[in-house]
């Protein structure tokens, strides 16, 4: 899938509370639109996974709306329709493999759990190529979370995101446990997922790496879009992206 | 329930039954843990309640020089309406109960809930359901292994002075069980293991992610469940004697 013109996520005005598990939080007000093979981010995490709660449903929208598709996001009568959140790919910062199923299996649990089955392939076939491609050696798959390190778990949670073939992706502070030398590797995946056509919205603190991959950022709490940094950032990180993009480049 | 199909490179959503094979997973593995597991414990203490209950039964009989055929009767109305029932759910909550809701208090730490909503999967239908099925059939599975067991300890007990063929002693006791009898240890094990495992997948899952909390609510879930097990067990009988009298 190329890029198209299609509009898979926008935000208007968007200010909404969160409440999962016990916490509650307020969100900024947001506004912007994310197309289909185009990678946005949002600079402070926090604002970002708040949104990212709401946009998965799981937090009350006060002002605003969030259109999939052109389909709002929550429907008329209140509640989010479950089967959306099969569009939308999630990955955790940290957290969130089930202590008690092994890698492959918790990369497998979302097709498993929704019966899901991409162009006729296997589940675990899909399974196993997304952790091929983001290199989580092969003997480790049948390991437990906990037997492996928290990097390897972070590439897990990442390879799960997108085995139910996502039109958005959201990834909560994608960068955090990738040492320098392996963020090329994290680079060229997101990059694979834009030219995959998926939408992709990040939220991190990382300023250079969201510079060298984003199409355009977020800087709360103005919560508007900004296709160009400079105005916001401070030049030595746009130094600092440049180096990561070129690495980034040489890698591929 | 609906759920996403890839077709000609499209996705759309098609109504069909998704979530099947994983929750067959966790109810077996619920099975596993609760049932099977139980066994060696539920073998070794019906074994010896049934003894006791008949060896104290025998005596008490012939002591009062009551007709030993009554044994039937005092077996099926001690053992298999009160203490089997009984035992068993106090056998689930001390094992199963503090497991279950210690697990679930953990993936709650653990943001493991959290993640499994963001991934659209229902944590009622994928960690709820399945445990309360599981607890139900469990709870029954084990009162039915217990009172057979126990049946088999009764007939030791009972034959400490003088010989009685097992098959007489099995002729007394289906003699002395009534319809009425099986359909309430039926209800009483299904009814009990659901609503204990419910309660204790609830309890479990209102920790509010700090780790110090899972203890706190383990013990919460023990002590909650054990009084509706009573209240339960005790309700049942309550009914069945109102109903249908003291048989004995």
């Amino acid at each position: 899938m190329g890029m198209t013109a299609v509009l898979p996520i926008q935000a208007v005005d968007v200010v909404g509370q969160t409440c999962t598990g016990q916490k509650v939080g307020d969100i900024a007000p947001l506004n912007f639109s994310l197309k289909a093979g185009e990678i946005g981010g949002i600079l402070y995490s926090r604002d970002a996974i708040l949104l990212f709660q709401l946009i998965l449903g799981m937090g009350e929208l006060k002002q605003g709306t969030i259109h999939l598709n052109g389909i709002p996001l929550v429907a008329s009568n209140g509640s989010h329709p479950i089967a959306w959140r099969q569009l939308i790919g999630f990955a955790n910062c940290r957290k969130g493999l089930l202590s008690n199923l092994s890698l492959l299996d918790n990369v497998n649990l979302p097709a498993k759990y929704h019966g899901y089955y991409l162009n006729g392939q296997g589940q675990e076939e899909v399974a196993a190529k997304e952790l091929a491609r983001l290199e989580v050696p092969s003997n480790l798959w049948g390991k437990r979370p906990s037997e492996v390190s928290g990097f390897i778990r972070k590439r897990v949670i990442l390879a799960r995101s997108v085995v139910l073939d996502p039109e958005i992706l959201l990834l909560d502070s994608p960068s955090e446990l990738f040492s320098w030398q392996h963020l090329p590797l994290l680079g060229r995946w997101i990059l694979h997922q834009k030219e995959h056509g998926r939408g992709v919205l990040i939220g991190s603190d990382n300023v250079p790496f969201l510079l060298a991959l984003n199409d355009w950022l977020i800087i709360t709490p103005a919560g508007e879009m900004d296709y160009k940094f400079k105005h916001h950032v401070d030049s030595k990180w746009l130094e600092g992206a440049d180096v990561m993009r070129r690495s980034l480049q040489n890698e591929e | 329930m609906l759920r996403l199909q890839v077709e000609n490179g499209q996705t759309k959503m098609v109504k069909g039954r998704t979530h099947r094979q994983e929750y067959l997973r966790v109810l077996l593995q619920q099975i596993y843990f609760t049932f099977n597991q139980a066994l060696p414990l539920v073998l070794i203490i019906a074994s010896i309640v049934g003894a006791a209950v008949a060896f104290q039964a025998r005596f008490t009989l012939s002591f009062l020089g009551t007709d030993a055929g009554r044994m039937g009767e005092i077996l099926v109305f001690i053992l298999f309406r009160e203490l089997t029932p009984l035992l068993t759910s106090l056998i689930v909550i001390a094992r199963s109960v503090t497991a279950v809701s210690s697990e679930l208090a953990t993936m709650t730490v653990q943001q493991e809930i959290e993640a499994l909503e963001f991934i659209g999967i229902d944590i009622n239908r994928y960690l709820l359901l399945p445990r309360i099925v599981a607890g139900a059939i469990s709870l029954f599975s084990l009162s039915f292994v217990f009172w057979m067991i126990s049946l088999i300890g009764s007939w030791v007990g009972v034959n400490w002075s003088s010989y009685w063929p097992f098959d007489r002693f099995l002729e007394v006791i289906a003699q002395a069980l009534t319809p009425m009898d099986i359909i309430f240890f039926v209800l009483k094990g299904v009814l009990t293991g659901a609503v204990v495992f419910y309660l204790a997948c609830r309890i479990g899952l209102s920790v509010r992610n700090a780790s110090f909390e899972v203890p706190i609510v383990t013990n919460h879930a023990v002590v909650d469940t054990l009084f509706v097990a009573l209240g339960i067990q005790i309700f049942l009988s309550a009914i069945f004697y109102f109903l249908f009298g003291v048989t004995l």
